[in-house]
């Protein structure tokens, strides 16, 4: 009987402390909500005056090299080579790296634009292992396109290759199957002309394409998806990667910039070494990596989110696609958090080691588990006795009511702020998967993460986050 | 309270967030729909006037038509009569001016340089710059050093309009102090002002702050201030700061003066920092001067990539002089060639890679030029790591033609 009751206690405690955690998970999206509202006003009220025409005719704008790892993409890659060449920039290339595809991308690419096989030296500034087969450019198109063929080497890789590759000071990494917005490059690379002694970095927001219509590389309607998986990640991405990341940009603790859309300096990329081969997260990594370096060498430096425009991105349309990507997103999670250990909590490295990497830590490492926790304790709690009905009910509203007035909160957001979404049928399938996402959807990728830390801890080999897609479309909802 | 009812105040608190939330919500979306809706009704007598006077169309008809706008109507258009102000150049932007002037837009804008917000002062900026009123830059040079960054950032673009050279040295001056203005933003309004900024542009040069003179140089070579260029020689050659003197060999590159081809040649040589010496190279070849070709063709095989490959593409800038070099540094064509494997990493090899690389573009260009398809010479071999060496040995040229 004793131990029934420890049991019981235990049970009890542990509930708390669960519904205490999505009080205080739920309140942080809150409070990066709200920093993340003060800088779209902002930037909403200042837009008009952002001078993009004189940095679009400016002979000193810094020019871009947009690096693209491509690993069997042959569905899009052509859509996405034409969109990401009308980009509107005065001086950029295009640097597409083919990972060793066992698919017809480069076959693609080589019909379309007609390439030629060039010969080209290539400096080892980032280290690289799979070997440069060729490199290739348009044979009689002025393009500014680079095609680099290289053996297998994983994501990184394809990226570092890119790196040594580039031509420019500044270097954006875009995924393959990304649409950008025909301002996205100006936009992002505006930070640099602003504080071109501060800024090393610059992330832009990805969005979910499916569901829109794309007529010639370009989003021209933008439209819920069809199906509702990626209608609840279109939520997802909302909350936790428009707002969450402008709200930490605005903290000045931006630790994550997507490496589908993101720019930095490529001096600096070189300084660090490029991007590192054992960690599947590579975007991350390198951002919380250029923080430690930058400061322990106490420079004066930004790294800045902006908010608009935009990258489109496919997203998983299915179980098995978004489990594998949920896997992979939160292995990289945990092993930044594992190689980095020593930075966490440690004052030296300021708001990224007492603010940015704890919260990662408390709040999206450990969040699967406790999320998992949650719907196995509580039903146990209430058939031990441990916890009241009543108390279950209010778990029930703390955990999963306050999560869906977050959703709901971060789609009047948008509504104020973008309003990308201008149907009523969309705003109805909109607050529809903001409800969805809280019933089975939560609880289905805390599983893949978890799967994905233990994948992280026990050191299973990575591999290329290869994604099954259906391409887009021309002039029809993709 | 019991925890009943907590669960129940919880619940009703939550249903009536979320019928708020929804409200506004749909509240909102009405609004702007309705909003957006009866502007554009308002907005279209005004905006046909608007678009025809920036589509060139001076009729004295368009342009009374938008002095004589009703002002609610006014205010719909004027967003867009902004927009295309900014646009628009010529007779249209003269057009456009004078519309705006009759409204008195640069009279009401002018006070509110000194408005108490922001966002205020900065759209007052904006619609001075559009109208290139030179009597509001003593106020826009005040507004350089306004507490807030964007109001800067206007001013400076709005100077740079009007284009008067008298602002040139405040502008200049705004890249340092307590609240700068950003370089770019300050070196393309100074480029507007032409040569007559010339002046202010060489005493910046003595400026105690590095951003400052590096701006300066920067511009003098951009806005071909031939006249200036021993000046610049002088900042190649003595100034403190590395990116003051490697804008400086830019800058000299972009003037062409003969004068500089000894301080770029000394600017090339090692032991100097290999931005310079890129820069320094890539300047050679915007001179064009054909005695550089032998210094340049022994940077071929530098260990420092960007010097390489900038002295490769700039040997191609040289004509046949520098042709011959790198066609003597690339060697024998592939099928002839040495085996790579065995080569990669030597100072000849890597010679042989950039110029194979830059001779290749060089035909791929005359290609694009004439329209025609050199035949393929023969495929060429996989490109091959050199571990030791800090580059990727190429592979040779595919590209016939040459």
């Amino acid at each position: 009987m004793a131990a029934l009751g420890w049991l019981r206690d235990a049970l009890h405690l542990t509930d708390v402390a669960i519904l205490t955690y999505f009080l205080l998970i739920n309140t942080s999206y809150l409070v990066l909500i709200g920093l993340a509202v003060i800088e779209f006003v902002h930037h909403a009220r200042r837009a008009p005056l952002s001078g993009f025409d004189e940095t679009y005719r400016s002979p000193l704008t810094q020019p871009v090299s947009v690096l693209v790892p491509a690993y069997n993409e042959e569905a899009g890659i052509v859509e996405s080579v034409h969109a990401m060449m009308a980009l509107r920039y005065p001086v950029f290339e295009v640097v597409i790296i083919d990972d060793g595809s066992t698919d017809a991308t480069f076959d693609r690419l080589a019909a379309e634009f007609d390439l030629v096989e060039v010969p080209r030296v290539i400096p080892r500034d980032a280290p690289t292992t799979g070997e440069v087969l060729s490199v290739h450019v348009p044979r009689l198109r002025p393009e500014p396109l680079v095609v680099v063929r290289k053996v297998n080497g994983g994501k990184t890789d394809a990226l570092n290759t890119g790196i040594n590759l580039a031509r420019h000071p500044l270097v954006c990494m875009v995924d393959a199957d990304s649409i950008l917005d025909p301002q996205a490059l100006l936009s992002v690379a505006k930070p640099f002309a602003d504080d071109p002694l501060r800024v090393v970095a610059a992330g832009g927001v990805v969005r979910i394409a499916n569901g829109c219509t794309v007529v010639a590389g370009r989003i021209v309607d933008t439209r819920m998806p069809r199906g509702w998986l990626p209608r609840v990640q279109v939520i997802e991405y909302l909350r936790a990667f428009l707002l969450g990341r402008t709200g930490w940009s605005r903290l000045g603790g931006l630790l994550i910039i997507s490496g589908a859309f993101g720019i930095f300096r490529r001096d600096l990329l070189i300084e660090l070494g490029g991007l590192d081969h054992h960690t599947i997260g590579e975007d991350a990594e390198l951002v919380v990596r250029m923080h430690r370096h930058l400061r322990r060498s106490r420079r004066d430096y930004r790294i800045v989110f902006v908010a608009e425009p935009v990258s489109w991105s496919e997203a998983p349309s299915s179980m098995r696609v978004l489990g594998r990507q949920r896997r992979r997103w939160h292995r990289g999670i945990t092993e930044i958090l594992t190689k980095h250990r020593t930075a966490i909590g440690n004052p030296r490295y300021g708001r990224i080691g007492l603010v940015s990497l704890p919260y990662y830590l408390v709040f999206e490492l450990l969040a699967p588990f406790v999320e998992l926790a949650a719907v196995l304790l509580v039903p146990l709690g209430l058939l031990a006795g441990s916890i009241d009905y009543a108390f279950a009910v209010r778990f029930l509203f703390v955990a999963y009511g306050y999560a869906l007035l977050i959703n709901l909160i971060a789609l009047t957001v948008e509504e104020y702020s973008f309003h990308r979404y201008s149907r009523w049928s969309d705003l109805a399938a909109a607050v529809a998967a903001a409800v969805l996402e809280n019933v089975g959807y939560r609880q289905l990728t805390a599983c893949w993460r978890i799967h994905g830390a233990w994948s992280a801890l026990v050191g299973s080999r990575s591999v290329w986050g290869e994604m099954t897609r259906t391409g887009f479309k021309g002039g029809s909802p993709s | 309270m019991t925890v009943a009812q907590i669960a129940t105040f919880a619940l009703s608190v939550l249903i009536s967030a979320a019928f708020v939330l929804g409200m506004v919500i749909v509240v909102g979306r009405a609004l702007r729909h309705a909003r957006n809706a009866a502007r554009a009704r308002l907005a279209a007598p005004g905006r046909r006037a608007l678009l025809a006077l920036a589509a060139g169309d001076d009729a004295p008809d368009n342009l009374d038509a938008l002095v004589q706008l009703d002002p609610a109507v006014w205010r719909a258009v004027e967003p867009t009569a902004v927009a295309l102000l900014g646009k628009v150049r010529g007779e249209a932007h003269a057009a456009l001016v004078l519309a705006f002037e009759q409204r008195g837009m640069g009279d009401r804008a002018l006070p509110e340089l000194r408005a108490r917000g922001a966002i205020r002062r900065a759209r007052a900026a904006e619609v001075l710059g559009n109208l290139g009123r030179a009597d509001a830059v003593p106020g826009l040079v005040y507004l350089l050093h306004d507490t807030d960054r964007d109001v800067r950032t206007v001013a400076a673009r709005a100077l740079g309009r009007i284009g008067d050279p008298a602002a040139t040295r405040a502008l200049l001056e705004s890249l340092a102090g307590r609240h700068p203005v950003p370089p770019q933003t300050v070196a393309d309004a100074v480029m507007r002002m032409g040569a007559d900024a010339q002046p202010a542009l060489a005493a910046a040069l003595d400026h105690s702050a590095d951003l400052v003179r590096a701006t300066a140089v920067e511009v003098l070579g951009l806005i071909g201030a031939i006249t200036v260029a021993p000046r610049v020689i002088t900042a190649l050659s003595d100034d403190q700061s590395p990116e003051v003197r490697q804008r400086a060999a830019a800058a000299l590159g972009r003037l062409g003066t003969r004068s500089a081809l000894a301080p770029l040649l000394e600017a090339v040589e090692p032991g100097r920092p290999p931005a310079l010496r890129a820069t320094a190279a890539r300047a050679l070849g915007d001179l064009g001067a054909v005695a550089t070709a032998p210094a340049l063709g022994a940077l071929l095989s530098d260990p420092e990539h960007t010097v390489a490959h900038a002295a490769a593409y700039s040997l191609l800038r040289l004509g046949n002089a520098g042709r011959q070099v790198l066609e003597h540094a690339a060697g024998p064509g592939p099928a002839a060639g040495p085996d790579p494997t065995h080569t990669a990493g030597s100072a000849g090899d890597r010679a042989a890679g950039y110029a194979r690389e830059a001779l290749a573009r060089f035909d791929l260009d005359d290609q694009r030029r004439t329209g025609e398809v050199g035949a393929t010479v023969a495929p060429p071999p996989s490109p091959v790591t050199d571990g030791s060496g800090p580059v990727i040995g190429s592979a040779p040229t595919a590209v016939g033609g040459r």
